[in-house]
């Protein structure tokens, strides 16, 4: 299974320095705000932390769909590792001027792979198979929208997909298998 | 604080991080906050931080993670006025 987040910076809404300081103590443990404090410059802990939490809470939500609203429940343990309610998951962030994106994935599954598009007028569903059909030419596949997505590779074969999008940018992630 | 004096105050609170705009029209107390009226859950933080300090009150996590709906928020805070008058 996986999960994964992307923020657009652009979209974020300029705030105090003390709304981000409020903002930075009811998301994020102690620890957390020591492992991310070299990047405080422009609120950036906020929110590795916050894509962090956000992928792993999609993750989690596949195995128990039931929604909740505690930040602090998941925390960062370094920029490759998160402890989620259900257990610890391997994260690869990215992030630049321009977006921020995390994605999580257990630590005994495959690695899996992630594409970030700048927003387009098409389909997320349709860029997705039209990427996996380019990748993998000789399979057909179909997205599955269940309670979470999965791409459909044949009758009995589903890949792990997650989806998201913030702003002008979308990003999907998926494992083979 | 009278309870529809919150819901009033409430709505100009969470008004500028809905993104279903045709929703907030109809908004109720029974109006989910991530659900119906599309606010992001970054955003729903936001919403904490700033009802804080429109209330004068302190939202502790685990009062947070119940503000569901408008309803939810609405008993929340005014929990937390009584308690402090």
């Amino acid at each position: 299974m996986i999960g994964n987040d992307i923020i657009d910076r652009q979209a974020i809404r300029p705030r105090s320095p003390a709304h981000w300081d409020r903002f930075r103590e009811k998301t994020m443990t102690k620890s957390e705000q020591e492992i991310l404090a070299d990047f405080r410059k422009d609120q950036l802990d906020i929110w590795l932390a916050w894509a962090v939490k956000e992928s792993v809470y999609k993750l989690e939500y596949q195995f128990n769909p039931k929604r909740y609203f505690t930040p602090k429940k998941i925390e960062v343990q370094s920029l490759k590792k998160a402890r989620g309610k259900l257990g610890t998951y391997w994260i690869d962030l990215k992030w630049n001027t321009d977006y921020i994106h995390a994605l999580a994935w257990a630590a005994s599954t495959h690695s899996p792979k992630s594409m970030i598009f700048l927003n387009r007028p098409i389909r997320l569903d349709k860029l997705i198979t039209s990427h996996l059909q380019d990748t993998f030419p000789e399979r057909a596949f179909s997205i599955q929208k269940n309670l979470f997505p999965q791409i459909q590779v044949d009758q009995k074969t589903f890949w792990p997909l997650s989806k998201s999008h913030h702003g002008r940018w979308i990003a999907f992630a998926y494992q083979t298998g | 604080m009278e309870r529809q004096a919150i819901v009033d105050k409430l709505k100009t609170i969470i008004e500028p991080y809905v993104q279903d705009q045709e929703a907030f029209k109809n908004v109720s107390e029974d109006t989910d906050l991530l659900n119906d009226l599309k606010v992001n859950s970054a955003n729903l933080v936001d919403i904490i931080i700033d009802a804080e300090m429109a209330f004068d009150i302190e939202i502790d996590d685990d009062s947070a993670e119940k503000m569901l709906t408008v309803k939810d928020a609405v008993e929340i805070i005014e929990q937390l006025t009584n308690d402090r008058e």
